[in-house]
């Protein structure tokens, strides 16, 4: 069976709004064997499985229960996927420890999606981590970026 | 071959002749004078131009050396998987250098007209960077 780029496409778009939006990490539309290489939270090692993605959707969702996924950009060819998203959000619960700041944040990203038989097979994400310090004030902004 | 096909060649020049060749005189050739930037919030550095990015990034990380892990192309769009290694061997963002080595990794995605970049929205991991530098802690 082959899927489309436009298939792959829309299973991403339901894998990662359902996750976001309803914190329900569908396992079925990854492979058994799905590798995560992204390196939220300063995470260096890679295991196969919804383990690592449950646990960064379930933190952010704690802290933002009213989080929204906004997929900014759509671009796919062949077996792979690349999304620009943004997570907007109201921070009740306390990003990564913090006490709740109150604060609407944005978190921004770029990821591309390798899939298989229509399923996700792996995923490589570069998340503004920096960005969403500045924003809680944790860090100060760096020189020259709007409103710094 | 096709504009796809086309645009990926001239992406892979700025990674491979530009920015690993250091060869400024090409800018012309692949980009327009004012590509429209695109950076995350907490991008640390936020130069106004691509000339003045491929200057300042070697003053502070001469030996910067990219490597393309995955590249693809769509439309008028085309995105590089990519990750550096370089060593911080000049002044960034103000500061003195560090000589340390530091590595990033990111995807950026390019739009492309008549086979120059135009527009650019830039991913990668300043935090990592910054923790690496000693700037911020780990």
């Amino acid at each position: 069976m082959s899927f489309t780029p436009e298939q792959n496409n829309a299973v991403c778009i339901e894998f990662f709004e359902s996750a976001w939006n309803e914190g329900n990490v569908r396992e079925d539309l990854l492979s058994e064997d799905a590798v995560d290489h992204s390196q939220v939270g300063g995470k260096t090692v890679s295991e196969p499985g919804a383990g690592s993605f449950k646990h960064i959707v379930g933190m952010f969702r704690h802290a933002m229960p009213d989080v929204k996924l906004t997929i900014e950009d759509e671009i796919y060819t062949a077996d792979k996927v690349v999304h620009r998203w943004r997570l907007n959000g109201t921070d009740t619960g306390g990003v990564m420890g913090m006490p709740p700041s109150g604060k609407s944040l944005t978190l921004t990203g770029t990821t591309t999606v390798r899939l298989q038989d229509g399923k996700i097979a792996e995923r490589w994400a570069n998340v503004d981590e920096l960005g969403l310090l500045q924003q809680l004030g944790v860090v100060p902004p760096p020189p020259g970026a709007p409103g710094a | 071959m096709s504009v796809q096909e086309e645009n990926k060649a001239v992406v892979r020049r700025y990674w491979l002749e530009l920015w690993n060749e250091k060869r400024g005189e090409l800018l012309d050739e692949i980009a327009i004078e004012d590509v429209v930037f695109h950076f995350p919030d907490g991008q640390a550095h936020q130069p106004p131009t691509l000339r003045k990015w491929f200057e300042t990034a070697l003053i502070a990380f001469p030996d910067v050396h990219f490597q393309l892990h995955d590249e693809l192309a769509e439309g008028d769009k085309v995105v590089s998987r990519w990750s550096y290694v370089a060593t911080n061997t000049g002044e960034f963002l103000g500061r003195p250098a560090t000589h340390l080595p530091v590595t990033d990794r990111g995807i950026d995605i390019f739009r492309l007209e008549n086979g120059k970049i135009v527009e650019m929205w830039v991913a990668q991991d300043s935090l990592g960077l910054l923790q690496q530098m000693g700037v911020l802690p780990a």
